[in-house]
Formats: structure tokens, sequence, C-alpha cells
């Protein structure tokens, strides 16, 4: 061991208890990083795969590529720079896919699509009796649709396939169904915007725990709601896709989008909103739970300086016996990287500890039956990058707290300590 | 083991041999601010032979520790030069002082200034861990004989809390030899012992000197060091006051 190696463990030894507390407060400040980033990324992993219970992977939209790609550089232009256009971007008058059981078929064949379903949901207006409700009106095919998400898992009461044994049969989102004051077996009127109305009866509610759905949503038969809508049978508002995999979706994003020559959106794209906020909770708390990280990096700072305090004299000493400042620079620098390391593993230990406990004994919250999107239980990720990274972090900051407390150490002058001792 | 021969510096002009050990030209020093500055030295000349065993006297405030720090390269003057060994301080960075004290100078201070948390034998080898050494089983063997020269051959590993005061001054003059410095100086090395560590303090110095040739100048209020000395510098306000030779004093070794 060398001497800078030999003083510093010496210095640290001779003080266990403030030392101990030092390093426990870094142990606690990684802890809670570590605990806090689990926490943050069990929840987007938990959400997103609850959003992948009742979104499509890939969703081919009515919106001809070629408006596609001027809306989008229209948006790139607003932020950054100057667009000029020849000739503005004409939107389609009828939002709908022409040809869409054709284009479904050769979608499905693609590699890695699992399912296909279309979907036609013009807007319209449900009637219980004399109450009116604006609903979005939303035809599937019950039976392809149970390839591409899970919504049939959702209905808590009548069943799914009693839409699909029922051409008149309609399921509604839970909140409709209450403010129309509907049940299983009743007789609703749904009427389109163009005028034409069918009866229909509430073979199921739907409680998806998202708010479009159990709020405004009555799903119906495809060629129910494209009649409603006054469209053709060859006619959808969307085109829904189960692929494999969540993820790394681009590849077979770009051959959907070659071959429908229509704009296809990923889950992620579909659901930006919700997924942006997650992110943007998980920084802001990042940031405040990074706070306890930096107070832990004060502690080790404040050890050091009181200990440099304490050692003036050796540190004379040693200055007069041939130590360079490097070296006493070293001694207390390497004994701020030992009480950050010896924090941060205490740190890693503790939290790998406390998410093993909960991952085998998760805390269960209380749930709405059949919701989807409800955060039934505290889901924590583990992921050892995040050991590392905030292990290192925590190590970074007691040598930044070190270097800066040991300035103290080198303005130290001999002279002075040992004629103030004389 | 036989007193091995000293080592040479590294990354510092080479000291001579020429028989001058410490030459001091000129030294003066303020120390203070405002108006509670004052003129601790006031012109001090001084060389000291290789060998010589320098007495510095004067009375409380004269300027002898002040004199000593500058001698050995722990403050600088204000004006004036000092030469070790025929190296020049005032060319000499900080670090790189640090390193000439190590390898050229042993100091002895009125406190022992042990590190607490070492051994005995870990503080006699500290000026050589400074070095990057101290570590082998010959630094270590010359620190135990160090230690038993001065009487502390069974407390080795004892730490310093565990000697007495004597016990304690003796294992910082050990400290002070591990380096085999061509100058050892002394600040009233025996002011807070009683009479009969100090005397042992004092024995050893003598031995040193006499046995070893080892050069020392040290400063004194114990008229047993004056008359163990070659040489007996009186300082008074800041100035040499006197300068004589052993013999020239009357009392005998």
């Amino acid at each position: 061991m060398s001497a800078v190696a030999r003083l510093a463990w010496r210095h640290l030894a001779a003080a266990p208890r403030p030392v101990a507390l030092t390093v426990a407060g870094v142990a606690v400040g990684v802890a809670v990083f570590i605990f806090t980033v689990a926490m943050m990324d069990g929840l987007v992993i938990f959400f997103s795969q609850r959003i992948l219970r009742i979104s499509p992977t890939l969703t081919v939209l009515p919106e001809r590529l070629e408006t596609s790609a001027a809306r989008l550089s229209l948006q790139r232009s607003a932020d950054h720079d100057v667009l000029v256009l020849s000739r503005p971007p004409v939107p389609d008058q009828r939002p709908t896919l022409r040809g869409a059981p054709g284009l479904a078929s050769q979608l499905a064949a693609l590699p890695g699509v699992t399912g296909v379903s279309l979907a036609a949901a013009p807007a319209g207006v449900i009637s219980f009796g004399t109450v009116p409700e604006g609903a979005v009106i939303l035809g599937l095919d019950p039976v392809a649709e149970q390839r591409v998400t899970e919504l049939w898992r959702l209905v808590v009461e009548g069943s799914w396939d009693a839409l699909a044994a029922r051409r008149d049969g309609v399921i509604l989102g839970v909140n409709l169904a209450e403010r129309l004051g509907a049940q299983v077996g009743d007789r609703v009127l749904a009427a389109g915007e163009g005028g034409t109305s069918k009866e229909l009866e509430v073979v199921g509610i739907l409680a998806a725990g998202v708010g479009a759905l159990d709020e405004s949503t009555a799903i119906v038969n495809l060629p129910v709601a494209q009649g409603l809508a006054g469209w053709g049978g060859d006619e959808a508002s969307e085109i829904r896709l189960r692929t494999a995999q969540f993820t790394g979706l681009e590849e077979l994003r770009r051959r959907a989008r070659e071959l429908a020559a229509y704009r296809v959106d990923t889950w992620q794209e579909s659901n930006r909103a919700a997924l942006q906020l997650f992110r943007t909770i998980g920084l802001t708390t990042y940031l405040l739970t990074g706070f306890v990280l930096v107070v832990a990096g004060l502690g080790i700072g404040n050890r050091l300086a009181t200990m440099i305090l304490d050692k003036e004299r050796d540190i004379a000493i040693l200055r007069a016996y041939g130590f360079s400042g490097w070296a006493v620079r070293g001694v207390f620098v390497l004994e701020g990287l030992l009480m950050g390391v010896a924090g941060a593993l205490a740190g890693c230990l503790v939290a790998a500890v406390a998410i093993a406990y909960l991952q085998a004994f998760p805390i269960r919250f209380a749930r709405r039956e059949g919701a989807a999107l409800a955060y039934t239980e505290l889901y924590l990720a583990n992921d050892p990058r995040y050991y590392l990274l905030i292990a290192a972090v925590a190590v970074v900051i007691a040598l930044l707290a070190a270097a800066l407390a040991v300035r103290r150490a080198v303005r130290v002058l001999p002279v002075e300590v040992l004629r103030g001792m004389a | 083991m036989a007193w091995p021969k000293r080592r040479g510096g590294v990354g510092l002009p080479e000291p001579a041999g020429d028989g001058v050990v410490l030459r001091a030209i000129g030294l003066r020093r303020r120390l203070g601010v405002g108006a509670a500055a004052r003129e601790v030295l006031r012109g001090i000349d001084l060389t000291v032979q290789a060998g010589e065993f320098v007495a510095l006297t004067g009375p409380s405030g004269s300027g002898k520790s002040t004199l000593l720090y500058l001698l050995g390269g722990l403050d600088r003057p204000d004006e004036g030069e000092v030469h070790i060994a025929g190296v020049p301080l005032a060319a000499v960075q900080d670090d790189d002082l640090a390193r000439l004290r190590n390898q050229l100078i042993g100091f002895v201070y009125q406190f022992h200034f042990l590190l607490p948390e070492f051994s005995a034998l870990d503080n006699v080898l500290m000026p050589l861990w400074a070095r990057g050494g101290g570590r082998s089983r010959h630094d270590r063997a010359w620190g135990e004989e160090l230690l038993q020269r001065v009487g502390l051959g069974d407390k080795l590993d004892k730490l310093p809390r565990q000697l007495s005061g004597g016990e304690q001054q003796r294992v910082a003059v050990a400290r002070a030899l591990v380096n085999r410095p061509r100058l050892l100086l002394a600040d009233e090395p025996t002011g807070n012992l009683d009479s009969v560590n100090g005397q042992a303090v004092y024995e050893l110095f003598r031995r040193l000197n006499r046995e070893q040739r080892q050069t020392i100048l040290v400063v004194t209020h114990d008229p047993r060091w004056a008359a163990a000395s070659d040489r007996v510098l009186r300082l008074l306000d800041g100035r040499i006051v006197a300068d004589e030779p052993q013999a020239q004093l009357g009392v005998g070794p």
C-alpha cells in the first residue's frame, strides 16, 4: 500500500463514527436514487404494457404519404427554418382508407404481423330514452380485433362474444353507459353524422381505464359503423396491426408504408402524450432525487473539511518531511473516494435488496376490475445499468467534493502551523 | 548495521561536497502585518561546516526559531539567501523544496509532532514514505535500528499515545535521522522533557555528532547543549551578536 493510501486509510479508521455517518449519507442518496429510477422506469414499463393491451402496435391512418410528408415539413419549419411550398397540401376531404379490406389482407402477409383488423370510427350520437350523448361509434370486426388488442378482456358486463353473435349489438364505455343510464339488454338508438340511425342492443359494458374509451365510445360491428357514417364497405378509418415485437418497429413500419402508401404510426407515436408525460415526470423526479446525491456529496466535503482542519498539524509535519502538495491532496481525495465508493456500494446493495423484496412481494393498490390502465401495483424495473450509472455519479460527486475540500489542505503552510505550536 | 552512505537527490541540483553544509547570507525576515509587523531577523550571515555541532542561543523573541525555519527551507526570507549543501533554496519551487528537505535535512521540534494513528516505527519511516520508500525489508530494518539506537527497540509497534513524552521525542529524533540528512536541525528538542528524558536526547545528539559526524544545529536554552557543541551562536534582536567556538567559551565537551 502506498504512503498516500496508508495515510488515507488510517485517517478514516481513526474516526469510524463520523466516517460511517458520511458513508451512510452517500448510501442513502444512492439507494434512493436507484429506487426512484427503478420505480419511474417501472411505471413507464407498466403503463406501456397496459397501453399495448388496448392499442394496436401499428396503425395505418387515412393520410396519404405526400400529405403526411408535407405536414411533417410544416411542423419542422415551424420549429427551425422557413419552408417554401410551391403548393399547399390538400387534406383528404373524406378521412377514410379506401380499399381497406384488400389492403388489410396485404398487410397481414407482412412478416412479423400477427393480427390485422379494420376500424371505422365516425362521430355520432347515442340516445337512450330521452337522453342523447355524443359518442365515437367504433366499428370493429370483433373476431379479428381479438388478435390485435385485448379490448375483449375489458368487458365487465355482458360479453365481447355477444357482439360477434349479434349484428345489432353495441358495447358501451362504462361512463357513457352511466350517463345514458343504459344497461346490458337495453336498446339504444345510434345516429350517424349523415342522419342515418339504427337501433342497437347493449350487449356489454367496457371499462378500460382510458378516458376516451370509457367516456364516449360505443363499439359496434364494422358494417354498422360504416352504414351510420355513410361509408362504403371497403372504407375504414384505420387498419390496426398487431406485431410479434413491440419495439424496433421501424423496418416493419417502413414496409407497411410502402405497401399502403398511407401514414403508419407506431403505438409509441399513438400514445406520445402519455409516454411523454411519464418521461417528464421521470426527469423531474430524477432531478429532485439527484439533489439527495449532491447533499451526500456535500457530506463528504464537510467531513473532509473537518478532517483537514483537525489534521492541520499532521499536514504541516508531512509537508515538512517532504510530502508534496499533490501527495497531501492525494491523501484527502483518496479518503473522499473511499467514502464515496463505500457509500455507493452500500447504496447499491440496499437498493438491490429493497427492489428484489418488492418484486417478490409487490405492494398492490386498490383497482377497478378490468381497468386496463389502472396502476394496480408498485412495479419496479431492475437494470444493472441503474446501479453502475448512479454509483459512478455518486463517486464523481464524492471526488468533486473532495477536490474542493482539499484546496485548504495544500494552503496549510508548515511554518505557520509549527510556529503556532511552538 | 553500519550507518549507510547517504543517497543523492532526484531532480534537484546535486548537493556540493565541499564541506560547507549550510550557508546563510544577509537573511532578513519580517513577521506580522500592519502595525504589528516587526523585523524578526535583521541580516544574518552564517556558515556551518560538515560535522559541526552548532548551538543557537538567545532570549525568547530573539528570532532563533524563525532563523531555524528559514535555514530548514520551511519558510522563505524577505531578503537574503540560504544554501543547503550548495543548493540555493530561493531557486527551488515549493514541491521541490519539500523533496529537498526530505533528502538533506532532518528536523526535531520542541513538540514531537508524531502522527497519532501510526506506530513508532511507521512514524520513523514516514520521511521514507514521502519519497516512495519505507516498505522494503532494508528500510524497515533501518527504522528499527534507529529506534534501537534511541532506546526504543522494544516499542516499535507502540502508538504515540502509548509512549512517554521522552520516548515520543526520541521517536521524533529517529524520524529526523531516517533519511541520513546532511543537516540535523533541532528547535529546543528537550524543551518539553523532564531532566531524565532531556538528558537521554542530549546524549543521543552528542553521540550522533561524535560517532557519525552528523552536522547539527540546535536552538536551545539548555547550557548542556552549548557544552556539547563546537560553536555557540548567540542571537539578540534578530542579529548574531556572538559566534564563538566552544574552546573560547571555555567549556569543553
